[in-house]
């Protein structure tokens, strides 16, 4: 875990946010996050679903980036081949999926693969929204979690770690 | 004195053959020296009763040399030299008339002055009484005159000795000549008399000797003795320049020096002259590409002697070359990412990297096409030679084949590139790469494996040989750059990669806490290339742990990536000693061919096309120098002063190798602005080595007696008595009255 408050953050040139749909960043905050993706640190943010949460996490990350929009990130993009080739995609539920049998939570009925990109072309921000690919990770020893879900989310996380070591 | 004493000049001894001319062999004198040592030991047991041993042994001693040296006299003792015959050998004079000789610092003359007025006043004619004379003016070469005009002033704007010397060899051989007087400030513009010369004199016997003018040392001044920078360069590089400086009367002040293109001035430092000879290394960016014509300036100091030895050019051919290097890493990490967004933001450099992601699967980026790199690391030379750096991560040796670890090797020895060598977790030691080939190469002595990788926060920080480094310059200021190397954050990986070997150099260090320093980068010349270690994978922290406008990491390694290729060769390279001529018209070229697996390549045909000024255009062919394989070697006479290009080419059957682009200039009018004082150690140099003597102004009227014994030209062989020499008759004497003085002194007359 790591404390927005501190400078801990710029020991971990990636970093994994979940639940990003209910944070509020402090203007402190923002300022050392916009500081730490401009050296080169890359974020991650998953488990977060529907037009409310949506709106929360924008409202934050327009406060980082304001000048930089949010874009769906094609298919085309190493990020999606630097090591497995993701350019098809399934939605990855959370664990509410072996108990509810639905892929999305909320609102979150279609999923996306979002980033934002710096002026070199390079993605800074990765979002997994409508999805929970922490829970794929999280409950891969699970048997009733498909294991589908757990590979791709797997895959996913690693290509997005490699692509941060190499762009 | 010497000769009052000796009755004959000193050159009479030094070039004499000793003999005994008497009639009876030498071994009677010896058994009559030692017949007489008996007679007089026993004579003195005698006597013994009445003194100790000590003093017996000293009267005997007296006594036995004094009658030795009669007996020696006896056997007529003589000196045989050879003897230029009167008037029918030759003596050259050589006056220098370069324009050095009109600086007046003979007691308010000029050296030319001085040297007109010793020849006038006596030397000619008494040389012209024993032998017949050439009189000759010199400068760039030797050109025979007459009285009338050898005292015109000095004019010339070069002054080669050697070459004038050689001119005199040449006529020596349908002319007797006995001797060279030589009489000059030494102020030689080719840097020294060269071996080929001095044989050449040594082989025609005759003696150069030298008379001297001029100040050995000036009162006041400051000279730029040497500006050395690379001949070539990338665009976009930091330059490594030493400036050499020499001065005298000025100990104690500070000189500003300076290196400017044209009115720019690319770096200046203070510098306080604290010895006779200071080095100035100074550091500067090579920015685009083109031809850099730089000069190195010392800023006047108030009273200085001569101000026109303050500044000195040179050519720097800043070459629009992008160099490919490839980063083979054998594991994901965080500097693997650092280092590509550097080059990504050199458009000078280009870096190929091969990333293990996993046992099976390399990823590779800013490759060409797909079909580079395909299969992997290269497995033949001319593929990895094509690369002009080479940098291997924390990647294990055995990933390797033996022929690949031989080519890593031959990519520094024999193809001139350089390799730089990652620490990391299967890096060097960890990696196995002491037991290997490359082992060779590194700059450093690796320990035995484990637990050489620490993962320990460290501090990090200069070692001396860094401070002049432009590898490690991350300030142009050197001060600030050494405050900087100590304040960037701590890293928190690193290796230990042992001690560095003979000849490598220590740029920085590891500073772990509570423990002893480490070595953190090490560079070493190996081959026609260089090698380096650095012992981390952890640089990338200097870039998270700074502020995003620090740019402290993308500029090392953009800096490490230049060093890496700035100085691979090509297939042909071509070279001179010399960029910028100064009253020079000849320039020797020398040209490397190789083929793509970078073997000599001795069948080329090489040309070079020059262009100059006002519109010259000339070609010549290079001929293959018969010492070394793939060499070619060419004189080009630079017809006038001006910038020149050389574009060279080399072909075989028709297809071209490769092609090279040389520039440099002529500047006329300088040379002799340089080492204005007396330059005595040439001159007695010369003289030594072709059995002459130096002399200075004021005890050169002796020269015509002492020229005479030389075994040059039409000689006679003299024998010359020494019995009746006065040292001889007061040595005598000398004996018999310390032998009266000492028995006076010890009562036993």
């Amino acid at each position: 875990m790591i404390d927005l408050n501190t400078d801990e953050i710029f020991n971990w040139p990636w970093v994994y946010a979940v639940e990003v749909g209910h944070w509020d960043l402090t203007d402190a905050q923002v300022k050392m996050m916009r500081e730490y993706f401009e050296r080169g640190g890359f974020l991650m943010v998953d488990d977060f679903h529907g037009t409310y949460e949506w709106q929360v996490f924008v409202a934050s990350m327009n406060r980082i980036f304001p000048d930089r929009p949010i874009v769906e990130i094609g298919d085309a993009d190493p990020i999606f081949h630097v090591l497995y080739d993701l350019g098809k995609r399934v939605q990855v539920p959370g664990l509410q999926y072996v108990y509810s049998g639905k892929l999305y939570e909320k609102d979150g009925i279609v999923p996306h693969w979002r980033g934002i990109y710096d002026d070199k072309g390079r993605l800074m921000v990765t979002m997994c929204f409508n999805q929970d690919d922490g829970d794929a990770w999280e409950h891969a020893d699970n048997p009733q979690y498909p294991e589908q879900f757990t590979s791709q989310a797997y895959r996913l996380g690693i290509n997005y770690i490699i692509y941060s070591m190499t762009h | 004195m010497f000769e009052f004493l000796f009755k004959y000049p000193p050159a009479v001894y030094s070039r004499g053959h000793y003999v005994l001319a008497g009639p009876w062999p030498w071994w009677v004198l010896v058994a009559l020296v030692l017949i007489a040592a008996v007679g007089l030991y026993w004579n003195a047991r005698r006597r013994w009763t009445l003194m100790s041993n000590l003093r017996a042994a000293a009267i005997w001693g007296l006594q036995t040399a004094l009658i030795a040296l009669l007996l020696l006299l006896l056997w007529r003792p003589a000196i045989s030299v050879a003897t230029l015959r009167p008037q029918q050998n030759i003596v050259a004079v050589l006056l220098d008339s370069s324009r050095s000789m009109a600086i007046a610092d003979e007691d308010g003359h000029s050296r030319f002055d001085a040297a007109s007025r010793l020849l006038k006043d006596g030397l000619i004619d008494s040389l012209g009484r024993r032998f017949q004379m050439r009189l000759y003016r010199f400068g760039d070469d030797a050109h025979r005159v007459d009285t009338a005009h050898l005292y015109n002033p000095p004019d010339s704007p070069v002054t080669r000795i050697a070459r004038s010397l050689q001119d005199i060899a040449a006529e020596s051989a349908s002319l007797p000549f006995g001797a060279v007087v030589l009489l000059s400030d030494g102020a030689e513009n080719a840097g020294g008399i060269d071996f080929d010369t001095i044989q050449r004199l040594r082989q025609t016997r005759i003696p150069v000797h030298t008379v001297g003018f001029g100040k050995e040392k000036l009162s006041r001044d400051i000279e730029v003795e040497d500006f050395s920078v690379p001949q070539r360069t990338l665009a976009g590089s930091r330059i490594e320049a030493r400036i050499a400086l020499r001065q005298s009367g000025l100990t104690g002040e500070t000189a500003r020096v300076t290196i400017r293109d044209g009115d720019n001035v690319l770096a200046a430092q203070n510098v306080n002259l604290t010895s006779e000879a200071i080095a100035v290394p100074l550091i500067f960016n090579a920015g685009a590409a083109g031809a850099l014509n730089l000069i190195a300036r010392v800023d006047p100091l108030p009273g200085e002697e001569n101000t026109a030895n303050n500044a000195l050019a040179r050519v720097v051919n800043v070459s629009a070359h992008k160099p490919r290097i490839l980063y083979v890493e054998g594991e994901p990490r965080w500097e693997y990412k650092f280092m590509r967004r550097a080059a990504d933001d050199d458009p000078q450099i280009e870096l190929v990297s091969m990333l293990r992601t996993t046992p099976n699967k390399i990823y590779r980026q800013g490759v060409r096409d797909q079909s580079e790199l395909a299969d992997g690391f290269p497995t033949k030379p001319e593929e990895l030679f094509a690369y002009d750096g080479l940098i291997i991560g924390s990647v294990e040796a055995s990933w390797f084949t033996p022929a690949q670890q031989d080519m890593i090797r031959e990519f520094a020895g024999r193809r001139g590139g350089g390799v730089l060598f990652l620490g990391g977790r299967f890096g060097l030691s960890e990696g196995g790469w002491g037991a290997t080939p490359v082992a060779e190469m590194l700059p450093v002595r690796l320990p035995a494996a484990g637990a050489t990788f620490q993962r320990v926060y460290s501090n990090t920080e200069l070692a001396p040989a860094g401070m002049d480094s432009a590898l490690c310059r991350l300030d142009d200021d050197p001060q600030k750059n050494v405050e900087r190397w100590k304040k960037m954050p701590e890293i928190a990986n690193w290796q230990l990669v042992g001690d560095p070997k003979p000849g490598a150099a220590l740029l920085a260090e590891i500073i772990p806490p509570g423990h002893r320093k480490s070595p953190l980068l090490v560079t070493e010349p190996y081959g026609r290339g260089r090698t380096a270690v650095l012992a981390t994978g952890g640089m990338w922290r200097w870039q998270m742990r700074s502020d995003h406008t620090d740019k402290t990491l993308p500029t090392f390694w953009r800096q490490m990536l230049r060093w890496l290729s700035n100085d691979t060769p090509g297939t042909v390279v071509a070279a001179t000693p010399r960029q910028v001529l100064q009253d020079e018209d000849r320039l020797p070229l020398r040209v490397e061919v190789r083929d793509k697996n970078y073997q000599p390549l001795g069948s080329a045909v090489v040309q070079a096309h020059f262009v100059g000024p006002d519109g010259l255009s000339e070609t010549l062919r290079l001929q293959p120098a018969g010492s070394e394989a793939g060499v070619y070697t060419a004189d080009w006479s630079v017809p006038k002063a001006g910038a020149y290009l050389a574009e060279v080419t080399a072909s075989v059957n028709g297809a071209e190798v490769g092609r090279d682009v040389l520039t440099f200039r002529r500047n006329d009018g300088v040379a002799e602005n340089f080492r204005t004082t007396q330059n005595r150690d040439l001159l007695e140099k010369l003289s030594q080595q072709t059995g002459g003597r130096y002399y200075n102004a004021r005890d050169a009227r002796h020269l015509a007696d002492e020229i005479s014994y030389s075994e040059a030209g039409v000689t006679s062989r003299e024998m010359l008595d020494l019995w009746d020499l006065p040292v001889v008759l007061l040595l005598a004497l000398g004996l018999r009255a310390a032998e009266w003085l000492l028995r006076r002194k010890w009562g036993v007359v």
